[in-house]
């Protein structure tokens, strides 16, 4: 086909095109949670943003991190604010409003916030560091080797967090 | 790595010794039948379990650094701080103990999540590891938005716990944007190979403003530096004062040790980039939180915008770390580091004094406005001449600690050509003398005597933590020979680290 190869640019690949489709659904969905009049499409944006994030996840090959994402975030975290929303009167069917007279600045900063860090990004020459993958079983056995030896502490240490969080917001929320 | 007996756990010890305090406490209360018991058997496990973290502490005094489990250091720096941290809660732990208990529901959570937070503190003093760094700030963080709303029927303490959970929640947003970023240019979440690794790689030097600034976002909040101190003054206003004690010593002396820590073992390298900016923050913190400190009529509300500017002045000290002739810091007398140490253990005396005698007051008078302490010398004269002790350490009058703190912290930036930094402090410290100073007249020379009606019994228990708080601030100003050794070995040992 002569006419594709006088295309200014190149065709993408087909990971390309796939990562611009989770791209796109992940940017929609995190629009969604920061500007959806309704508290609750906030939220189911904020499930549409986690698929996504879990769809890089795959493309970067880290198949367990991206199990992990929809277990945990769209699982049992996205569950948990819905129940959380659906359970407050005032905010299932009360007037709630994603915006303030701050919108205008936050916007702005953000904005900046947003360049700066994609010139980053895009100017900087990343290093290529770390190891070749093992295949996908031993990468989760090194995973729970790794918690269990250099990251003992952060790991029980989280556990510790866990159980703070919860007898606190126990006591927060108990009538 | 090796394997993982007890025996490599003996450095983390005082910290298990803590977390089994929380934990037990937690078993108890469940144990307990009794809904209304009014929580002293807590009270007093608690503060065994921290003496005894305590001194599993100063047992590791003096002993050769090394890294626990790859994650946590076990050095003179960390050590010294957790000597501020568990003195420190110790003290509040007494001194405020039984007032939690009168005014909290769910007494056995409080003391739990009291020593958890002391064990959090701990590992985020001897963190090497971002991770774990992250981990235990979090944890910090988390456990003291818990307990600045601890008093639910209290809104201004509802509002203080919401107020630090949202600001708080975006900061650590931002400052892991900062941490991503070396770990992208490094491939390594160890501080010290992290440094390594962009000295290897010198293309990596674009990314360090941007991540020096993120990072300093979190560390900042934590440390109530100017542009991240919005929370401060609400949340040490509207929290039980107990906690809000610790949360402006304690706390604040974790945030600004992970900040020496991040900044001088991982990015020291880079330290003509980040001195500018702490120097311009230091500036801005001390101006703004004695600007807005002259016009407080609540004392609790002053003492917390003053405990914003004294973060100012003591992050003079990490400033003049970077110095312009290129001596070897670790001979130096004046290193900046060993003054915002110093200055952190000073400091910690006195603001927990102050501190208590304003819950002091409170609890008689149910007031924490300046009105209440009228003739307070006649009411209570004991309260009232330590209030005014550490009101002179709080401005740095010589012969307290503060004044010895402030000495350090001026001199090291004297020392390092950073005239300009020195002035300014100056400045504010005669400003914030004013202020000290007006609490000092309406307590010994108020001209209406109405509320100078009848004595003022505060609890045994916080008349004598004030004592030794008043002690220890006279200590530390007449004779820190002692404190001033291990101030000096922490910090040359951290300052070792720097490439």
């Amino acid at each position: 086909m002569p006419g594709l190869d006088a295309l200014p640019f190149p065709l993408p690949t087909v990971q390309q095109v796939i990562f611009i489709l989770i791209a796109g659904m992940t940017v929609t969905g995190a629009l969604i949670t920061a500007l959806a009049p309704n508290l609750f499409h906030n939220a189911l944006g904020l499930v549409l943003a986690f698929f996504g994030v879990a769809g890089v996840y795959v493309l970067l090959e880290a198949e367990f991190l991206a199990v992990s994402q929809v277990l945990i975030y769209v699982g049992a975290i996205a569950t948990l604010i819905t129940f959380a929303i659906m359970l407050t009167r005032g905010m299932m069917f009360g007037r709630t409003s994603s915006t303030n007279r701050l919108m205008l600045s936050t916007a702005i900063i953000s904005a900046l916030f947003f360049l700066v860090l994609t010139g980053l990004l895009v100017n900087v020459a990343w290093p290529e560091i770390g190891a070749e993958l093992a295949g996908s079983e031993q990468m989760i056995a090194d995973l729970g080797e790794m918690f269990v030896t250099t990251y003992l502490v952060p790991f029980e240490l989280m556990a510790l967090l866990l159980l703070a969080a919860l007898a606190g917001a126990i006591l927060l929320a108990r009538d | 790595m090796g394997d993982i007996g007890f025996g490599s756990l003996g450095g983390i010890l005082p910290e298990l010794i803590i977390v089994l305090g929380g934990l037990l406490i937690l078993v108890l209360d469940i144990a307990q039948a009794d809904r209304q018991d009014s929580g002293r058997g807590y009270l007093a496990v608690s503060v065994l379990f921290l003496i005894v973290g305590l001194t599993g502490v100063l047992l590791q005094i003096g002993m050769e650094p090394y890294i626990v489990l790859s994650t946590t250091a076990i050095d003179p720096f960390a050590t010294y701080l957790k000597l501020v941290i568990y003195t420190g809660m110790i003290l509040v732990a007494i001194g405020g103990g039984s007032y939690m208990n009168r005014h909290a529901t769910g007494r056995g959570e409080f003391w739990a999540l009291f020593l958890f937070v002391t064990a959090a503190m701990s590992f985020a003093v001897s963190a090497t590891n971002l991770l774990l760094l992250y981990l235990s700030i979090e944890f910090l963080s988390i456990t003291s938005y818990i307990l600045a709303g601890f008093l639910r029927t209290n809104k201004r303490s509802a509002e203080a716990g919401l107020k630090y959970f949202l600001y708080g929640s975006v900061a650590a947003a931002v400052m892991l944007y900062g941490m991503s970023l070396l770990y992208g240019a490094t491939g390594s979440l160890d501080l010290g190979e992290i440094a390594q690794g962009l000295a290897a790689n010198a293309e990596m030097a674009a990314i360090i403003p941007a991540a020096t600034l993120l990072t300093l976002v979190g560390l900042g909040f934590k440390a109530s530096l100017a542009p991240f101190y919005q929370w401060a003054p609400d949340v040490y206003d509207g929290a039980p004062t107990p906690i809000t004690a610790y949360l402006s010593t304690a706390s604040k002396a974790v945030g600004f040790a992970v900040m020496a820590r991040v900044f001088v073992v991982a990015l020291g390298a880079y330290r003509v980039e980040w001195a500018p900016i702490l120097a311009g923050l230091s500036v801005l913190t001390m101006t703004v939180g004695n600007v807005i400190a002259l016009r407080q009529t609540s004392v609790k509300r002053m003492l917390a915008y003053s405990s914003v500017a004294q973060a100012g002045y003591i992050l003079m000290g990490l400033t003049a770390v970077v110095s312009s002739q290129q001596a070897d810091l670790t001979v130096l007398g004046m290193n900046g580091l060993n003054g915002l140490l110093l200055y952190l253990f000073a400091y910690l005396f006195t603001n927990i004094g102050a501190f208590l005698v304003v819950l002091a007051v409170e609890d008689e008078t149910g007031s924490t406005e300046l009105d209440a302490y009228s003739n307070l010398v006649q009411r209570a004269p004991g309260m009232a001449w330590a209030m005014f002790i550490f009101l002179l350490s709080l401005a740095g009058i010589p012969l307290t600690g503060g004044f010895v703190g402030k000495f350090y912290v001026f001199g090291a930036a004297v020392q390092h050509q950073y005239f300009w930094l020195a002035g300014v402090g100056l400045v504010n410290a005669a400003i914030a003398a004013y202020y000290y100073l007006n609490v000092v007249r309406t307590m010994f020379f108020a001209s209406d005597g109405e509320a100078a009606t009848g004595r003022m019994a505060a609890p045994v228990a916080i008349q004598s933590v004030v004592l030794l708080c008043v002690l220890a601030t006279i200590w530390i100003g007449l004779y820190p020979p002692r404190l001033l050794e291990w101030a000096n070995s922490a910090s040359r040992q951290l300052l070792a680290l720097m490439l």
